[in-house]
């Protein structure tokens, strides 16, 4: 299945590699991550296409939820297109 | 503004080891005598002492180190730190701005290295950041889970000066931790507590962590139900507490895994049903519906199915909680819980006197037991941290504690070399009086080591930092020339074939001594090195105990001194931790001295 996850993040040193490091040797996969500029410049918005089961990604999305520099997260579950 | 923030947030100690990226911090701290700067002799030492320093005192624990190499030398200090949840504030020293990326001299990727290892960490780009940056570096260790977090710095930013305040309050919209849980969630736990027949509750750190140990004593005064606890929960509850089972898991008491095993509720609060508690899990509490209380919603349901969830603030959720519990638990379940004492005391004591036990002759090298119960009765109140392997679990068994924060011990990373330095941050703390002192720490106590030979070594040259701080530890060697944990396994699990454990062995050695030989300490090599003598070269007081009577009489010197102390004991070269469950067994399959339990 796939899954759209939009974050709001800090811009902070390390926070992309914050984010990307959660997908390393788990039971989801990373398919695609897309950083765009908002209209506040202390922020970006981060959109993840991630593949896995649904407890996989509720998992994953908890874990973006505890990092500091994650400010907000939307998911869009099991999507056929993006 | 560093030493500024030292001040704002009550810093009494700082633990530290200067270098060219932080001389100017070092400068600063020269003119704050108030700051006690502990120069430790390795940088892990540092992170493990403001470690030991937190966990006694409840505060957060600063430590100060260079860039490169001081930076990288902290990682196994910070990753033990996060494993348990213990608030930390490391600041490290980075290369100048201009130089980042340009492999400068002593430069290191420290915030990409420390990124896994910490709850957050900070790079400092700008000087008009700092403030902020430290104010909520010592909100986000303290707060929610608590956790290390590392602030880098680079050097050139240390020596530019700004007319800026330290920021009065923090704000972070990223960071809300949890607090209290929804009343309903509460309910449910309340309700389940209630129509339980054979409820059990199980703590953990979180326990230690929320100070919610009172609370929790007047819920067990209530109800009456009978209690388990993690590696970590030793203390929340009193180990002479009638409700009390004591530890659960891989080297936990007979009885805790029966209760666990027969229970039909179990309610974890502050755990994280870690793969050495729970053992195999597919038979881990088998009749029992599981509650979950805990504030990181991440450590739930991670390694096991839970069908009460809760995240929440342990101290708020036990203060909700605690009204709405009225009934007492059933006698039958008292009467099993009984039951399980009785077959306990009953099972251990038919090896009373068997070969290898644990009995103590005059004669004899003296055992783990005899030594830690001279501990609890010669100094009851002593805070004690350990070492990982062996030592630890004897620690974890056979020492009394009456309350939360006097028990140090790496328990989530097993961190060798952790427990050294720990006690001498624990003891750095004891010295700092009460005046911020919160929760449970215990100003003015003394600290005991509990080591073994192997894990001694990883941090020995701290013994110059306690000389030299007049901290007045006292560190118990249990040394039986192996790394005993492993050795054990060896014997139990791969033939005897003990490869590489022995630290008595020279080049000349039957590598083959395991099999063959039954008692191989007679011939064996002399051990290397003496401690005692290491001990007085440091310039601390160094005692060797070959028998019970004489660990009692050095341990009484040591204490009556008030002098840095080690105590090497030689204990049975081949003793074992009793109970144990096999890896990958479930934790009502316990082995005790060879036979099923």
């Amino acid at each position: 299945m796939t899954h759209v996850l939009s974050l709001i993040v800090e811009n902070h040193e390390g926070v992309l590699s914050r984010i990307a490091r959660l997908f390393d040797g788990r039971d989801y996969k990373l398919e695609s991550l897309m950083t765009a500029a908002t209209d506040e410049p202390e922020t970006s918005r981060m959109t993840l296409v991630v593949s896995g089961a649904l407890a996989a990604v509720d998992k994953v999305e908890k874990q973006l939820r505890k990092l500091i520099d994650v400010i907000e997260v939307d998911v869009v579950h099991d999507v056929a297109a993006i | 503004m560093i030493v500024e923030a030292l001040h704002r947030e009550k810093v009494d100690t700082v633990f530290g080891y200067p270098g060219g990226a932080v001389i100017p911090i070092f400068n600063a701290l020269y003119d704050a005598p108030d700051i006690r700067l502990v120069l430790v002799r390795h940088e892990q030492a540092a992170v493990h002492a403001a470690d030991g320093y937190a966990r006694a005192t409840g505060r957060v624990g600063v430590c100060i180190v260079t860039s490169g190499p001081g930076a990288t030398n902290t990682i196994t200090g910070l990753a033990t730190a996060r494993f348990d949840s213990v608030p930390l504030v490391c600041v490290t020293g980075q290369v100048s701005r201009a130089m980042i990326g340009a492999d400068a001299f002593q430069e290191a990727d420290t915030i990409g290295i420390t990124q896994p290892v910490t709850k957050h960490n900070y790079l400092v780009m700008k000087r008009a950041s700092l403030g902020t940056m430290l104010r909520q570096s010592f909100h986000i260790a303290a707060s929610g889970r608590p956790g290390p977090v590392v602030i880098d710095v680079p050097k050139d930013l240390q020596l530019e000066t700004l007319d800026d305040e330290y920021p009065e309050t923090v704000e972070i919209r990223g960071y809300q931790p949890a607090g209290r849980a929804p009343l309903e969630q509460v309910e449910a736990l309340a309700a389940a507590i209630s129509e339980a027949r054979r409820p059990l509750f199980f703590v953990g750190g979180g326990m230690v962590i929320a100070d919610a140990a009172e609370a929790f004593d007047g819920i067990l005064a209530a109800t009456g139900i009978p209690v388990v606890s993690s590696l970590m929960g030793i203390g929340v509850v009193g180990s002479s507490h009638p409700l009390n089972l004591g530890m659960i898991g891989m080297h936990g008491s007979i009885e805790a895994n029966k209760a666990l095993t027969a229970c039909d509720l179990l309610v974890g609060l502050g755990v994280r049903f870690d793969d050495r508690a729970t053992g195999n899990t597919a038979r881990f509490a088998p009749e029992a519906k599981i509650a979950h209380v805990d504030i990181d919603p991440t450590s739930i349901g991670r390694s096991l199915r839970v069908d009460i969830p809760i995240v929440g603030e342990l101290g708020l959720v036990l203060e909700e909680l605690a009204p709405l519990l009225r009934s007492r638990v059933a006698p039958e379940w008292i009467a099993a819980i009984e039951g399980f004492r009785g077959f306990a005391r009953g099972f251990e004591s038919r090896f009373e006197g068997a070969v290898g036990s644990l009995g103590d002759s005059a004669a004899g090298p003296p055992s783990p037991k005899g030594i830690l119960s001279l501990v609890n009765e010669l100094l009851p109140e002593a805070i004690v941290a350990t070492e990982v392997g062996q030592n630890q679990m004897w620690a974890a068994q056979y020492l009394a504690f009456d309350r939360p924060r006097r028990w140090l011990t790496s328990g989530g990373l097993g961190t060798m070399g952790y427990g050294f330095p720990a006690g001498m941050g624990a003891q750095a703390a004891q010295a700092q009086g009460d005046a911020h002192a919160k929760g449970y720490a215990l100003p003015g106590r003394r600290v005991v080591v509990i080591a073994g030979d192997g894990s001694f070594q990883m941090n020995i040259q701290e013994l110059a930092t306690c000389v030299q701080e007049s901290l007045p530890l006292i560190v118990i060697v249990l040394n039986n020339g192996y790394l005993g944990m492993v050795r054990q396994w060896q014997e139990l699990f791969f033939e005897r074939r003990y490869s590489a454990v022995c630290l008595q062995s020279r080049r000349g050695c039957d590598r083959n001594c395991g099999r063959e030989c039954a008692a191989p300490a007679a011939a064996c090599p002399p051990y290397s090195p003496d401690f005692a003598a290491i001990a007085r070269a440091y310039g601390a007081l160094g005692y060797s105990a070959a028998t019970l009577g004489e660990f009692r009489d050095a341990f009484t010197a040591a204490i009556g001194a008030g002098r840095p102390a080690v105590i090497d004991c030689a204990i049975g070269r081949e003793e074992n931790v009793w109970p144990i469950v096999a890896p990958g067994k479930g934790n009502d399959e316990m082995m005790y001295k060879g036979v099923p339990v």
